[in-house]
């Protein structure tokens, strides 16, 4: 446990009451048992409770750590930001650029830019990959992926 | 003569040009998965599972199955070379796998790694094949009340063995359960948790939410902290173990093999902790006890046999009852779900090319992993040479493009990508995945049992007290519960245990 796991604890347990309070507007009984109501409420209210439980333990262990060893510190969490960031503009451009351009942009971004892998083996990974995938799923399985302005 | 005439469908249908293909490129891909520091089995089932939509589910299935119990024979490899198991299940395999490379012996560690799980995993098969269809006679008769009490004890299992602290396993639990009651509800038709969004109305699909927590989440922790590891400097040479060797080690593998194969049919159990006890009983019972650790064959042949065992016996739950026991079965009970099966008593009966298919592709993808891991150890461990960072693409590519392809959908890909960030910050953190997503799978089925346990009874939760084998399972179910946070009572102000490190938690 740690210090974290005090704030971990306390998010999840108001996450829990938030479910409890949606719950709550769902009917709790039906004519022959319970409602759609009770399984998710009495779930919000056990998870708010080991959630709470949680926080206080780690509240009253001695000795707390600040958070995890093991992790690239600030440098590694931009790293984590920028590479979910890029996937969320990729998520946006796929009705532009069409599935199979997005996802390879995304790729050489993160082979390049984020991973700093070598033009020759990030470029060659990636598009690699995109044509495994484009003639499994594309040609293959018949999958219809967005198209883009190059026709895939 | 029922049993004859099932084994030879099934190697009618194994023995297929094609099934023989598939259970190949299953085999060779877990190895692959299995030997790289990282990706588990369960993302290696979560990745490809959007590969075998269009295939026969049973061909699907055979591939699906050789990557588990190929990634229990890839995780040696890395356990034996660089001292990091290639999936949780290998864990006790570095204790003395390393060391015994460290003394010029990775040959032999490896050789008997392979040995002892293709002899396990027969075995394994063999167990499987002869106690699934009694089994199957028995769970024709469980009701709504026994599934319910089971897939309670099947979870509460696995959140109590999982990791450090099992109060962090048992809330992943609960939000997987939450998780799993958004949507339609099945019985009165009210939207619960959809906030209007209609890809919400069928719940929340369990593949992109594995593809997240296990793949992507994965990619970001290398993100963040690269993995680094060292060169391999171990000559990999006599792969054949002497008879020595053979002496040392046949009683381990044989108690490795039974023990793991009833550990693995427990719900929630699984191959991690079976490959822990086996190690934990060869200790137990050595006479010389001490040497444990210091590269002693043993050491590796009593791990590595439990967790091939386990992998054949996770399947008794899944296939017999439709119940999961661990994350990867739990991802194979989505995918047979997604081929329009239903695992449980009646699949041997309704689908039994796919039962059985199952059953003799295992003999014969056993044979396949004991061919590749013996004289191509050397190969796979070549893999070990290409830098983490080079496959990221590759996997990345696959598990968004897989994703998107089961609904063409690019909500799904949102759901991926939320559950990644979310499985990143969970694993920084110390919160198993595993739980999570076994609960997001059961959940749905449990409540329908749960309710439909209610309506038997008349709102009469009695039900789940006078019944005797609902009864023992809950009774099972609420020691496991209860007995950490007991514990956790009685140790205030004692000393703080040393806790089990991330990379030693059930993930299998």
């Amino acid at each position: 446990m740690t210090r974290v796991d005090v704030w971990i604890g306390l998010l999840l347990a108001i996450a829990c009451l938030a479910v409890l309070w949606q719950a709550t507007a769902l009917p709790y009984r039906a004519p022959t048992g319970p409602g759609p109501g009770f399984f998710p409420l009495w779930l919000a209210v056990i998870g708010a409770g080991l959630a709470v439980l949680i926080a206080v333990k780690a509240q009253r262990t001695p000795g707390l750590a600040a958070g995890p060893t093991e992790h690239g510190g600030r440098a590694g969490l931009l790293r984590v930001a920028l590479a979910a960031g890029g996937l969320v503009v990729t998520i946006a451009l796929i009705p532009v650029l069409g599935l199979i351009l997005a996802v390879l942009a995304y790729l050489l971004f993160l082979a390049l830019a984020i991973e700093r892998l070598s033009p020759l083996v990030g470029i060659g990974t990636s598009v690699g990959t995109m044509a495994f995938v484009y003639v499994v799923f594309a040609r293959l399985l018949r999958v219809p992926f967005p198209t883009g302005p190059l026709g895939f | 003569m029922d049993l004859i005439n099932n084994i030879v469908l099934g190697f009618s249908v194994a023995l297929t040009p094609q099934n023989i293909f598939f259970a190949f490129v299953g085999a060779l891909i877990g190895t692959i998965i299995g030997a790289l520091p990282g990706i588990g089995p369960s993302a290696g089932v979560a990745l490809l599972l959007p590969v075998t939509f269009g295939m026969h589910p049973a061909s699907a299935i055979i591939m699906l199955a050789g990557i588990y119990y190929g990634a229990m024979y890839g995780g040696t490899i890395t356990s034996v070379l660089i001292n990091t198991p290639g999936e949780s299940a290998s864990v006790m395999t570095t204790l003395d796998g390393y060391q015994m490379a460290a003394k010029g012996r990775a040959g032999a560690a490896l050789g008997m790694a392979a040995i002892g799980s293709f002899i396990a995993g027969t075995a394994g098969v063999l167990a499987l094949m002869l106690a699934a269809p009694p089994l199957a006679e028995v769970a024709i008769s469980f009701g709504p009340p026994e599934y319910f009490a089971l897939m309670v004890l099947g979870l509460t299992t696995l959140t109590g063995l999982t990791g450090a602290s099992k109060l962090k396993g048992l809330l992943m639990g609960i939000v997987g359960l939450i998780l799993g009651t958004i949507g339609i509800d099945p019985i009165l038709g009210n939207a619960r948790f959809t906030f209007g969004n209609p890809n919400l109305a069928d719940g929340l699909d369990f593949l992109p939410v594995a593809v997240g927590l296990f793949g992507i989440a994965e990619i970001l922790g290398n993100v963040d902290l690269p993995t680094r590891a060292e060169p391999i400097k171990a000559k990999i040479t006599g792969l054949l173990p002497t008879r020595q060797d053979w002496a040392d080690s046949w009683g381990a593998i044989g108690r490795g093999t039974t023990l793991g194969f009833f550990v693995g049919a427990l719900p929630g159990a699984g191959a991690t902790i079976a490959s822990f006890l086996a190690y934990g009983l060869e200790k137990r019972i050595s006479k010389r006890p001490e040497r444990f650790g210091t590269g002693i064959i043993e050491g590796v042949a009593a791990p590595e046999s439990a967790n091939n065992a386990a992998a054949a016996g996770a399947l008794v739950p899944l296939m017999v009852l439709g119940i999961p026991g661990s994350a990867t079965t739990a991802v194979m009970l989505g995918a047979l779900t997604l081929y329009g099966l239903q695992p449980g008593p009646l699949l041997m009966d309704l689908n039994p090319d796919v039962f059985w298919g199952l059953v003799a592709s295992m003999y014969v993808g056993n044979v396949m992993l004991l061919i590749l891991n013996l004289p191509l150890a050397p190969a796979f461990a070549s893999i070990l040479r290409v830098p983490y960072s080079a496959l990221v693409p590759i996997i990345m590519g696959i598990a968004l493009v897989g994703v998107y392809s089961v609904q063409n959908s690019t909500f799904d890909l949102g759901v991926a990508l939320a559950f990644g960030i979310i499985g990143y910050a969970l694993k920084r953190y110390g919160y198993p995945s595993a739980p999570l997503v076994l609960a997001l799978v059961l959940g749905p089925l449990m409540e329908r049992a749960f309710r439909q346990s209610l309506q038997m009874s008349q709102g009469g939760f009695g039900i789940f007290v006078t019944r005797p084998v609902t009864a023992f399972f809950l009774l099972v179910a609420l020691i496991v519960v209860v007995a950490p946070l007991v514990a956790w009572f009685r140790s205030r102000g004692r000393p703080i245990p040393v806790p089990v490190p991330e990379e030693r938690q059930v993930a299998c």
